[in-house]
């Protein structure tokens, strides 16, 4: 591939282009365009699977890596490592999702450069140089860091930092071996099926999130209604992870999740430093809290100062009304 | 068996934190704290070893003198011994140096299986883990929220990946990096945080080349500020709630 060309490793859920691929494609274009290269595909699974239409019409060329299932790292490692051995990129960028956040720092060690992880801006300058953006100490300051020569350049950009667009290309589409050489070494035992329509919580365009002022766990089933009724996700405060009233999987902040979407909605959420450490990129906040002194209303643009027990029944009649 | 945890002292949430040197650096005060998931990290192995009595647990740390407060807090934890790779300020940022000297330590200080954090709270990266792995050429185990090991040749871990878990068995030498759920870090008993307080950390020097980087650092910027919070008045939480929906809908075309 000629110079200039940019690669971004695309995932699937409920066999769907992930928002956040197509979030890291648009963004892959606009970078593909200024160099004058062609944005490259690349994603797991058949040729068959592989849905044009998911992809925006943004790509020129799509690679499917068919072979052993989805891949661990390793073999993915292995199979992208070929990959570019043979035709080296200018960049490689990938959605900053646990799972590839699994397997690119391998390939960094691989290819002898350094990554970038959690990326949430980046510039092109003159003269080819890429300035790149991320949050560092839980956002409390940004970073911005240059490529120097040499690359490729690898990114994991952050879920919702980048907007989505479409294109009108129709791309070829490749299928390219992914063998494993050896035994795997980690043998996935079970896996337990994500539910149909999961909106993960770092993924989400609107979080809803409640604290210990919900009052209990029943109350979370107004939050997981407004949830639904908004396209959302739950999340929850470390106190009511650590109380047993929501799964750790729904924790935001310093030792949960960090979430940006374009909606972060807090209830009953005093909002320590370590909450906001996990959502303060936020686009926008609604605080609800029926302290009017509460932290979190220092980090929120909107802000009802009321009993959450009151407020939420009342969001959720209001909403459904209106649809 | 001999476990290795990886940990980071990191700034304290709490610690002031200021831009200096016209962007290119950060003055962070002087209040440390060992890495959240490390600790966790740390407590896991401790409980493991109360478990099999032969098993020795090492703490291991790159970076400044500051680093020693977290290695202090694995050994006040229960772990045995601590070793020092000692580092230049600001290798806090270089994830792929990191992994590179903390490697090369871990050939020196030997280890059968090595737990570390999914994440550092300073440069958040969440890459050290998998890239020492790569550098000694094991296999690893990411985002582990429960791990069991029964003296046996293989451990069975769970992996909680936030849309779905994994359940995985793998064979050592193996890294596996500390999710939530792996383990509640214990509070340090007073003879504990005394032991930590003594402990003379083995010193090593690191094989580090700084400036090889492939990225520099430009500087520190502030994130924007959020505008002062517009509190929506109202007669009733029906009438602040129905208010709300308005602006997000109407002003901020969010709904
Ligand atoms: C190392 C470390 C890591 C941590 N990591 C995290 C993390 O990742 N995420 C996290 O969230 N926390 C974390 N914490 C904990 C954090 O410091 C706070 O303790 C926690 O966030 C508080 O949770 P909360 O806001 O739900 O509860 P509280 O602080 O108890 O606040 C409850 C709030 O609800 C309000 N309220 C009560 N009743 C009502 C009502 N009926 N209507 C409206 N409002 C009401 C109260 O005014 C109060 O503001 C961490 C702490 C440490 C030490
Ligand atoms: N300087 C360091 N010294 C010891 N362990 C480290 C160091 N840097 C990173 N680690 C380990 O690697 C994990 C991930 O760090 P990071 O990639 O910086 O987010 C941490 O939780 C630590 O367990």
């Amino acid at each position: 591939m000629e110079k200039g060309s940019i690669w971004v490793w695309v995932e699937k859920a409920d066999g769907k282009v992930k928002q956040t691929s197509q979030e890291v494609l648009s963004q892959g274009r606009s970078m593909a365009d200024e160099l004058g290269g062609s944005l490259l595909a690349i994603m797991a699974g058949p040729v068959s699977e592989v849905n044009l239409e998911d992809l925006c019409g943004l790509p020129d060329q799509v690679i499917a890596l068919e072979g052993d299932g989805e891949g661990g790292p390793s073999l993915i490692v292995e199979t992208l490592e070929e990959l570019i051995r043979k035709d080296p990129p200018w960049a490689l960028l990938a959605p900053g999702t646990p799972s590839t956040m699994d397997w690119m720092p391998r390939l960094s060690v691989r290819l002898g450069v350094e990554m970038v992880s959690d990326v949430v801006g980046m510039e092109l300058l003159e003269g080819g140089r890429l300035r790149v953006k991320r949050p560092v100490h839980g956002g409390r300051f940004l970073v911005e860091m240059e490529s120097q020569e040499g690359g490729p350049r690898l990114l994991a950009l952050r879920p919702r930092a980048f907007a989505r667009k479409t294109g009108s290309r129709s791309p070829r589409v490749e299928c390219f071996p992914m063998k494993a050489r050896g035994p795997t070494e980690v043998q996935v035992l079970e896996k337990a099926q994500r539910e149909k329509g999961f909106v993960d919580l770092s993924e989400a365009r609107i979080v809803v999130s409640g604290g210990r002022g919900m009052g209990g766990p029943e109350a979370f089933f107004l939050l997981e209604e407004l949830a639904a009724i908004l396209g959302g996700a739950v999340g929850a405060s470390r106190s009511v992870v650590d109380s047993g009233w929501r799964p750790a999987s729904e924790q935001v902040g310093k030792s949960g999740r960090s979430v940006s979407p374009d909606l972060y909605m807090a209830f009953g959420i005093s909002g320590a430093i370590h909450h906001i450490m996990g959502m303060d990129s936020s686009k926008v906040v609604v605080a609800v809290n029926k302290d009017p002194n509460a932290l979190i209303f220092q980090h929120a643009d909107l802000g009802i100062v009321d009993d959450v027990n009151h407020v939420l029944p009342a969001l959720i009649e209001e909403l459904k009304r209106r649809s | 068996m001999h476990i290795a945890v990886l940990v980071k002292t990191v700034p304290d949430s709490e610690a002031r934190m200021e831009i200096s040197d016209g962007g290119r650096g950060l003055r962070v005060e002087e209040k440390w704290e060992l890495n959240y998931f490390d600790a966790i990290a740390v407590e896991k192995a401790v409980k493991i070893k109360e478990a099999f009595p032969q098993v020795k647990v090492t703490a291991i740390a790159y970076g400044p003198r500051y680093v020693l407060e977290g290695l202090r807090k694995a050994v006040a934890m229960g772990a045995d011994e601590a070793v020092h790779v000692e580092g230049k300020e600001g290798s806090w940022l270089y994830p792929l140096r990191a992994a590179r000297v903390l490697s090369q330590a871990l050939r020196d200080v030997g280890f059968h299986l090595i737990l570390c954090g999914r994440k550092a709270t300073d440069d958040d990266s969440g890459q050290v883990g998998p890239m020492v792995a790569e550098f000694l050429g094991i296999p690893h185990v990411s985002w582990a929220s429960s791990l069991e090991w029964d003296g046996g040749d293989s451990l069975v871990a769970v992996r909680d990946l936030g849309d779905h878990k994994e359940k995985v068995r793998f064979s050592l030498p193996a890294l596996v990096t500390a999710h939530k759920g792996l383990a509640e870090p214990r509070v340090p008993t007073i003879q504990g945080t005394m032991r930590g307080m003594r402990v003379q950390p083995r010193k090593l020097q690191a094989a580090e080349e700084p400036g090889t980087e492939n990225w520099k650092l430009v500087r520190f910027a502030e994130p924007p500020r959020r505008p002062q919070v517009r509190i929506i008045e109202g007669d009733d939480p029906r009438a602040k709630a129905r208010e709300l929906l308005r602006i997000l809908r109407e002003e901020m075309s969010l709904l």
